[in-house]
């Protein structure tokens, strides 16, 4: 397609008005080489006027070299003349022929010479060159009467007619020097005028340089300046912009636009601007409306929450700590909160802590915490570490729980559970109190009969004081037996706090057992021991295992009271399970387990008047021995109990 | 020792009220023999002799209660119990299956002594009475079954002729088996007869059959 270049080039014109009128609409690398080019272009101009202006004066300096090499041949043309007619006259003076024929032809060459080389010279000058109008006609008259008269002369040498020659010499050639004579001199003459023209023009030349290349130069440095400065604010002002928007995005104000003109880089870079920081803002907006949501669940969990650094000083506490202890986040930032802890739990709460952060183990511990209003609440206080991948403690997170109610409840609990065994023991006793009448009464008995037999004895004629003494000293032993039973019995009743000593647990056992051999007796129970003799003591207390033996032994006897078809039979055995603890197993064989576990629960009983308490404060009993208690049911009829007790290691004494 | 002396049994599990009660017993002047258990007893060979059984209630396997139970049906002494605790139930049980006395321990020794006594001689009695039966009873083996049947009716009061109508023979030989019967029981009168047929349990034969 061919476009007429006229219209083009309007349309260019009209474009690059646009360009620079809106110089942000056209791209900041299409606007920069746009100016260079611009700016080159003023310069080539600049460059042209100066140009010009060197020419002017080089022409005038070429006229005037002119001049002056015209007058130059002219003058050497007339010399060579002059020295020809010299050289002629000189041979005529000589009067030899011979040399004037030899030595003429010499002479007229080298004037021929000089003529024909004046002549290119002149025709050689610039055309514009103004000329002297006679002189190239001069130079050939010159040139061709010169040939002539020479003939002529050597024509009368020859005849011998010296006078002739030396009349011809003066009459016809001199003319030929004055022709040449008055030329130069005009010629001079025109040469001193034109000089004088020519060093006036040169003058005016020179001044004229003087004042355009300046101008032209100032004009163009002003042209490439507002230009470049233009471009350069069209870039610098949208970068400022830019810049201030960055300072202020720095700043958080996300709010903060940048005003956008034209549709250049630096424009689109804006709009990218504008479009991050609205995303920031609406970014920030969620991030802070979670995190406003987050530390309202942190402040209002119903735990106090803080974080510490590697080091255990903290770092963040929640609202929660702050309203229940009433100190301050200041006061409690680093290891300030220690003030907060009893002084009677902080020695053992701050080993713990110092012994979980050494070890990077999670910490669990509990401490009395002071409250707001002076009073100490008991906390259980949770502590685990975060790592980073490589598995370095970043933080430690922590929570205080209130356990105040709990803590209490547990009391309440203990005691309740202690009332309870007591008041279960007292019912035990009761339903043993055949057994302890018989066990008490079996001795009396002995003694009373004795008594009786070594009175009839004494009164007896003569008195048998051997039989007495013997029937005396029966009493003596049997009465010392009912003292003992008594004394067990006593220490069966007795409520005391729980009070861990050494004890034998096979001795234990034996006690029970002699305790309860009534009932055994009475319901046909067949009683086996196995008790090894390797056991080591156990810490505990007396009374409350007598209770736990009491309450199984009795269990396994009631449990076979429906046992008809085959013999009772009770079997205790203890061993060592173990390096460190004891195991003890009740095996009967009556009428079994339905659930082997839910026997231990509370109110849980298979007697037709039981309570169904006896099991559950076994197991309470075993439990703060820090043993275990379980039941099963066994190979062959009835139910095993067993328990295990850790010894007492002999290293802590 | 005359060999017809009473003896009093003891049984006992523990060793020292055993020990203390022959000590008493032979202070008295009584024979005495001691057992620690039931079974001990039952398999001794025992004096026949006036006796007492003084027993434990609570023994170990074999209970006092059982025991009683097995000498029951035996010509066995009458028995005292002692218990180091008596409960109720078990003292009506000993009782009403005729113990004489249910002493708890420990015990008065007049108590002991007199229901000894009272056992012994009540022991005394039902020897007596043992053997006076057994000669009853050898003489009414020797009637014959016809007789045997005729005494029933005797006892129960009816007339010859009622005896004669209802087992369908003569009224006659009814006399004939009453004389009979008289003879061999050694009985003087119809009044002795009447209370030898008590003694040995013959059911007067009811007057609607």
């Amino acid at each position: 397609m061919q476009r007429h270049p006229a219209t083009e080039l309007g349309r260019l014109v009209k474009r690059v008005e646009e360009k620079t009128l809106h110089p942000a609409r056209l791209n900041i690398g299409s606007r920069l080489i746009l100016c260079f080019v611009f700016i080159i272009l003023v310069m080539l101009g600049a460059d042209a006027v100066v140009l010009w202006q060197f020419h002017l004066v080089n022409a005038q300096a070429e006229r005037l070299n002119g001049i002056d090499q015209q007058l130059v041949t002219l003058l050497r043309v007339h010399t060579s003349l002059l020295e020809f007619y010299a050289g002629l006259e000189a041979l005529a003076q000589t009067e030899d022929a011979a040399l004037l024929v030899k030595e003429a032809g010499a002479l007229r060459t080298a004037a021929l010479n000089d003529v024909q080389h004046a002549v290119s010279s002149v025709s050689l000058l610039p055309s514009d060159f103004q000329r002297d109008p006679n002189l190239l006609p001069t130079l050939h008259v010159i040139q061709s009467s010169l040939t002539s008269q020479l003939e002529t002369i050597i024509k009368l040498a020859t005849s011998g007619d010296w006078r002739a020659v030396r009349l011809r010499l003066s009459n016809q050639v001199r003319p030929l020097e004055s022709l040449t004579s008055s030329l130069v001199e005009k010629v001079d003459h025109d040469a001193t005028e034109q000089r004088a023209e020519t060093v006036l023009n040169s003058g005016r030349v020179q001044r004229l340089v003087f004042v355009i290349v300046p101008t032209t130069a100032v004009f163009a440095l002003l042209i490439a300046a507002t230009l470049g400065l233009a471009i350069t604010r069209s870039i610098t002002q949208p970068l400022a912009g830019l810049v201030e928007g960055s300072k202020a995005l720095a700043r958080g104000e996300f709010q903060h636009q940048v005003t956008i003109q034209g549709e250049d880089e630096l424009a689109h870079l804006g709009q990218v601007f504008n479009d991050t920081a609205r995303r920031l803002r609406d970014l920030y907006a969620v991030l802070q409306s979670s995190e406003d949501r987050l530390r309202l669940v942190i402040d209002t969990i119903p735990a106090q929450v803080w974080s510490t650094a590697p080091d255990g000083s903290v770092d963040f506490i929640n609202r929660r700590w702050l309203e229940s202890t009433g100190l301050s986040a200041e006061t409690t930032v680093g290891w300030n909160w220690s003030s907060a802890v009893h002084p009677d739990d902080l020695t053992k709460f701050v080993d713990a802590l110092h012994r979980a952060l050494a070890a990077g183990e999670p910490m669990e511990s509990e401490a009395r915490l002071r409250q707001a209003d002076g009073k100490y609440r008991w906390f259980l206080i949770r502590n685990v570490p975060l790592r980073d991948e490589l598995g370095n403690i970043v933080n430690w997170y922590g929570t205080s729980i209130d356990i105040e109610d709990r803590k209490q409840a547990e009391d309440a609990l203990r005691q309740a559970q202690a009332d309870l065994a007591h008041v279960n023991r007292v019912n035990t006793m009761g339903e043993l109190t055949a057994s302890i009448a018989h066990e008490v009464n079996q001795p009396l008995a002995a003694v009373v009969a004795s008594g009786y037999a070594c009175l009839r004895f004494l009164s007896a004629q003569p008195p048998s004081l051997a039989k007495a003494q013997e029937a005396v000293e029966s009493i003596v032993r049997d009465g010392t037996a009912a003292g003992e039973v008594v004394r067990r019995i006593r220490a069966l009743f007795k409520r005391a706090a729980i009070e861990k000593v050494k004890l034998d647990l096979n001795e234990v056992i034996r006690e029970v057992l002699s305790l309860l051999r009534g009932e055994t007796e009475r319901r046909l129970v067949i009683v086996e021991t196995d008790l090894g003799k390797d056991i080591a003591p156990v810490m505990g207390d007396r009374v409350q295992l007598q209770q736990l033996l009491l309450n199984l032994l009795l269990n396994g006897i009631e449990a076979m009271d429906p046992v008809l078809d085959r013999s009772k039979k009770l079997f205790i055995r203890s061993k060592r399970d173990g390096p460190e603890t004891v195991l003890v197993e009740i095996q009967d064989c009556g009428v079994g387990l339905k659930d082997s576990e839910k026997v231990f629960e509370a109110f849980v009983t298979t007697k037709e008047n039981g309570m169904g308490m006896g099991l559950a404060i076994c197991r309470s009993i075993v439990e703060a021995h820090n043993g275990r208690l379980w039941a099963t049911s066994g190979e062959g009829p009835g139910a095993t109990f067993c328990f295990t007790l850790p010894v007492k290691l002999s290293a802590e004494s | 020792m005359n060999p017809d002396a009473p003896i009093v049994f003891v049984v006992d599990d523990d060793f020292r009220v055993r020990e203390a009660l022959c000590r008493l017993i032979s202070s008295t002047g009584l024979r005495v023999s001691a057992f620690s258990s039931a079974v001990e007893f039952l398999e001794s060979e025992k004096p026949d002799a006036p006796a007492c059984l003084i027993l434990d209630l609570q023994l170990p396997g074999f209970s006092g209660l059982e025991l009683q139970q097995e000498l029951a049906a035996g010509d066995a002494p009458p028995i005292v119990f002692v218990t180091a605790h008596g409960d109720v139930p078990s003292s009506v049980r000993a009782m009403k299956a005729g113990a004489i006395e249910f002493l708890p321990k420990p015990f008065n020794e007049q108590e002991l002594l007199q229901a000894i006594d009272a056992a012994i001689t009540l022991d005394r009695e039902a020897r007596r009475k043992r053997s006076e039966l057994a000669e009853l009873q050898q003489h009414y083996n020797l009637l014959t079954p016809r007789e045997r049947e005729v005494l029933s009716f005797v006892v129960a009061g009816f007339a010859n002729k009622q005896t004669a109508g209802d087992l369908g023979i003569a009224e006659n030989t009814i006399g004939v088996h009453r004389g009979q019967i008289m003879r061999k029981m050694g009985a003087r009168s119809l009044a002795e007869l009447i209370r030898m047929a008590d003694k040995l349990g013959i059911a007067p034969t009811s007057t609607e059959a």
